[in-house]
């Protein structure tokens, strides 16, 4: 790392979460394409949430750190049915995003 | 080497360092400073350790370091316009930040508060120059040793170790001469010598990487 430090009150959050599905969601195996950008290049984490139509939603721990604009897919064990996945991303600084939503039906 | 005797070592060198200023010191005027430094370091850690798999330590808001420096000038008399002046003394501060950590491409943690506390000495350099009744304008360059404590809370339980690194300044100071008080503001680059340095926090090791340089400011009083 080099050059001038970074204060905390320059740093700026992560941009919204881009969710989309990455092939057909299949019975606890649903793979989730997700990319994040961070306005100063930070490494970001993500954060899901999955909740069902009826039942106990599934929080999942916060994913490792990628790269700021990289595209990752994620496997979910989501049973069958009709699920809202919620993601938000946090950067090394740990400033937060504001979330973005998906509808998953899986078969 | 343990704590006290680092700081013994410490304590040695400045009186060594300091006292050729002293010296200096009885034959010129001389002027104490007391001064809010803020030395705003862009240090890094990031390593890997093998703790159930392998662990990635690395840290973030840790940019900010607020601390107090107190030096000794010497050298020229009252009246003269231009002249090449010493100074030497400490400075010490803290700077807390979080740690982050994470199990590559698995999941990451909540981050650890830990703090870095830096004492260190420093000797230096300055060219005085006179500008009208009030001012003094004086560039100048130092050589500093900085001892460094990090300490990582764990839960309930605190995991520290030591460095030390070796650095140089190089920067302006304006003072405004306002009779018996004088004020003095200072902005600068400091550079760290032994840019990569262990430390030894319990059994674990943490690199750390200071940046080429990075941005120096103070604002004190000369007594």
């Amino acid at each position: 790392m080099s050059g001038c430090a970074k204060l905390p009150l320059d740093n700026g959050a992560p941009a919204v979460p881009e969710l989309s599905l990455s092939g057909p969601p299949q019975a606890n195996n649903v793979a989730v394409e997700v990319m994040v950008d961070d306005p100063d290049g930070d490494r970001v984490s993500l954060k899901f949430l999955a909740t069902p139509a009826s039942g106990v939603a599934q929080d999942f721990a916060w994913t490792s750190f990628l790269d700021s604009g990289e595209t990752e897919v994620f496997y979910l064990g989501l049973s069958s049915g009709t699920w809202t996945l919620t993601a938000r991303a946090k950067d090394e600084w740990e400033e937060e995003s504001k979330t973005r939503t998906l509808e998953i039906v899986v078969p | 080497m343990s704590s006290p005797r680092l700081r013994n070592a410490l304590w040695g060198l400045v009186l060594i360092l300091t006292l050729p200023l002293a010296a200096e010191g009885a034959q010129k005027p001389s002027r104490s400073v007391l001064a809010l430094d803020v030395f705003n370091t862009d240090l890094d850690f990031d390593t890997t350790l093998d703790i159930a798999g392998p662990t990635r330590f690395f840290s973030s808001r840790h940019n900010l370091y607020a601390g107090g420096r107190m030096m000794v000038h010497s050298g020229g008399q009252p009246d003269d316009t231009i002249f090449l002046g010493s100074f030497g003394g400490f400075f010490w501060g803290k700077t807390r930040f979080m740690m982050n950590w994470e199990e590559p491409g698995i999941m990451s943690f909540d981050p650890l508060d830990t703090s870095l506390g830096t004492l260190g000495f420093v000797v230096g350099k300055d060219l005085n120059l006179r500008v009208g009744n009030f001012l003094t304008v004086a560039p100048y360059v130092s050589a500093k040793a900085l001892w460094m404590h990090l300490n990582i809370e764990i839960g309930d339980e605190d995991f520290s170790g030591n460095a030390f690194k070796l650095g140089f300044d190089v920067g302006a100071k304006i003072t405004a001469r306002l009779g018996s008080l004088n004020l003095a503001a200072g902005a600068g680059l400091t550079h760290i010598l032994n840019d990569e340095i262990e430390f030894e926090v319990d059994d674990l090791t943490f690199d750390s990487k200071t940046s080429g340089s990075a941005p120096q400011y103070f604002l004190g009083v000369e007594l």
